[in-house]
């Protein structure tokens, strides 16, 4: 997927000004910045929640900038939030079943992806059957994860998946999610404010901060650069 | 990685529907032969308003409960419905069996009139439009008397219904009881045994319950709540053609407080979203409230303390108190 020049306007505010980039398929993404930085809008960009005000969103070569989120969900992009509302009156299951259900209606084909390695990776095998208003923090960031797969994307925008974890969580969480990579070879593009569990993960990670690109580079490079550290800590002290 | 074809089993894929509908089948024969055995005209002219009843609330709860859409124009559904119906067969003739199933097409295209802008509105707003619609349309009915809407005294001499030849008239209690009784239970079955059992029933309730999530996954919104307000209108408008041709009489008055107050009452103390819930309400206020005919002046009352109770105590309504208790969490 690649943005071209997408600028985000509301009112006379902008959120995200002239962005460029591109994700590579394949690669673990993270996205960073301090809050406000636009990141949430950047996610909403590339899934359909928001629609640039100018510019371009470009998927496997198709101008994805006007298309909804079901519509784009038909195209292999999903999405998992910040907060994981499921659909909660019903099964863990049946979260797994809507996404493969209506991913497939959106797509006009079943997805590609057996059920049984959603259930594998997920380790959701054993709750199956529970409801899914009763599944724990982690559990619900597993259906909503599994849910995504359901779909059969090729790449999913996830909005602070490690938000509310505690270290052990933390660990077993991005277990998961780097082996959806591996084992699926699906994209993976994560908003996270955990700067050193992203750094444990991504492939690349940008910054953006006052809804601008900063950089976009290896993990080492970004953590390592004065103006990253300078937009997180602030300016160094000459003594 | 073993079994790669195996599949989700849930009863949004038909598991238990078989022995669900034997169940319900079953009741609903059951109900029939209680019509042959209650000898009491008047209780059965109870049964009959619970049957059609039964259809009204089985469709707001499908939109209401389940979709989540706060549509508050059901009524309007229904009065296009009793209107439709009543008119055509009035002055086009129609066989009223007829007339009826043209009242259901009437009902789609007032459900998508209502659902298009409803569904560029969010939320509340939805319910302040809807209800708007549902306050508008007595005076559109007295303005319609020139075309034949009979204004304030509403329509008269409706036909009677006729099946295969045989005329029901609204005195024959028991034919109308296993009519109305028929189409209810056909119509609820629809409802919630086909299609909120199927693929329509779970987009429904993602919607509801995670509104963001649900398109996230693939889930048409636009598509799914037209779908919801042109299914809730079909049925209920059905619902109005009985009604029409069951009383032979139609007035605005299908639109009046009292009415929409009762659906309310039956939605609150049966619990919306979760079947059998709004099918217990209406049998337990329609009977309820025929009940506490004693109390005269009381009743009305009567009934508002059970609405204030059952909110306090049963928030989720009757078919809230039967919900299996949530196990303990293991830890």
């Amino acid at each position: 997927m690649s943005l071209e020049n997408v600028t985000i306007q509301f009112g006379p505010f902008r959120a995200l000004t002239d962005l460029s980039f591109q994700i590579e398929r394949g690669e673990i993404l993270g996205v960073a910045g301090p809050n406000g930085a636009g990141k949430s809008t950047l996610m909403n960009v590339c899934t359909g929640g928001l629609h640039a005000s100018r510019g371009r969103v470009l998927f496997n070569g198709k101008d994805v900038t006007g298309f909804k989120r079901h519509s784009r969900c038909g195209l292999g992009i999903a999405q998992t939030f910040q907060i994981p509302t499921l659909l909660s009156s019903v099964t863990v299951g049946e979260n797994l079943l809507a996404g493969q259900m209506f991913g497939s209606e959106a797509r006009g084909s079943a997805p590609d992806i057996p059920i049984q390695d959603i259930l594998y990776l997920t380790q959701l095998e054993d709750t199956l059957n529970l409801p899914a208003s009763q599944a724990d923090l982690l559990t619900r960031k597993r259906i909503m994860l599994g849910a995504a797969l359901a779909t059969g994307p090729e790449i999913i925008f996830m909005d602070e998946p490690l938000g509310g974890l505690n270290a052990e969580e933390i660990v077993e969480f991005l277990q998961v999610i780097r082996h959806v990579r591996e084992e699926l070879g699906i994209t993976i593009v994560m908003v996270e404010h955990k700067t050193r569990a992203l750094a444990e993960i991504a492939d690349r990670i940008l910054i953006i901060n006052f809804g601008e690109f900063v950089m976009l580079d290896r993990p080492e490079v970004v953590l390592n650069d004065d103006h990253v550290v300078e937009i997180y800590l602030g300016k160094k002290h000459d003594a | 990685m073993a079994d790669r074809s195996a599949s989700i089993t849930s009863q949004f894929t038909g598991a238990g529907l078989g022995r669900s509908s034997l169940i319900f089948w079953a009741l609903v024969g059951g109900l029939a032969l209680l019509g042959g055995l209650l000898g009491d005209s008047y209780v059965r002219h109870i049964f009959i308003l619970v049957f059609i009843w039964c259809i009204v609330i089985a469709s707001w709860d499908l939109i209401l409960g389940y979709a989540g859409i706060f549509n508050y124009a059901q009524l309007v559904f229904f009065a296009f419905g009793a209107y439709g119906s009543a008119m055509l067969s009035i002055y086009a003739g129609l066989t009223p069996l007829l007339a009826i199933g043209a009242a259901a097409l009437v009902g789609a295209g007032i459900g998508v009139l209502v659902a298009v802008p409803s569904l560029r509105l969010k939320g509340e707003y939805v319910a302040l439009f809807t209800f708007a619609v549902h306050l508008a349309l007595p005076p559109l009915i007295q303005q319609g008397r020139a075309i034949g809407m009979g204004g304030n005294t509403g329509l008269l001499g409706i036909p009677w219904l006729n099946l295969f030849g045989f005329q029901v008239s609204s005195i024959d209690k028991l034919t109308w009881y296993w009519v109305s009784l028929a189409f209810g239970a056909v119509c609820v079955y629809l409802i919630y045994f086909v299609i909120l059992r199927g693929r329509m029933g779970l987009a429904f309730i993602a919607m509801r319950d995670a509104e963001t999530f649900a398109q996230a996954i693939g889930v048409n919104e636009y598509k799914y709540k037209l779908l919801a307000f042109v299914v809730s209108a079909v049925f209920t408008a059905v619902a109005g053609g009985i009604y029409a041709h069951y009383t032979s009489v139609v007035t605005p008055k299908v639109l009046g407080t009292e009415f929409f107050l009762m659906a309310m009452v039956m939605l609150a103390i049966g619990g919306m979203g979760r079947f059998p819930g709004a099918i217990a309400g209406v049998f337990t206020v329609v009977i309820g409230n025929e009940l506490l005919r004693s109390f005269d002046d009381y009743r009305l009352l009567l009934l508002g303390v059970a609405v204030v109770v059952t909110v306090i105590f049963f928030p989720e309504g009757v078919a809230g108190a039967f919900k299996p208790k949530p196990p303990e969490k293991a830890e």
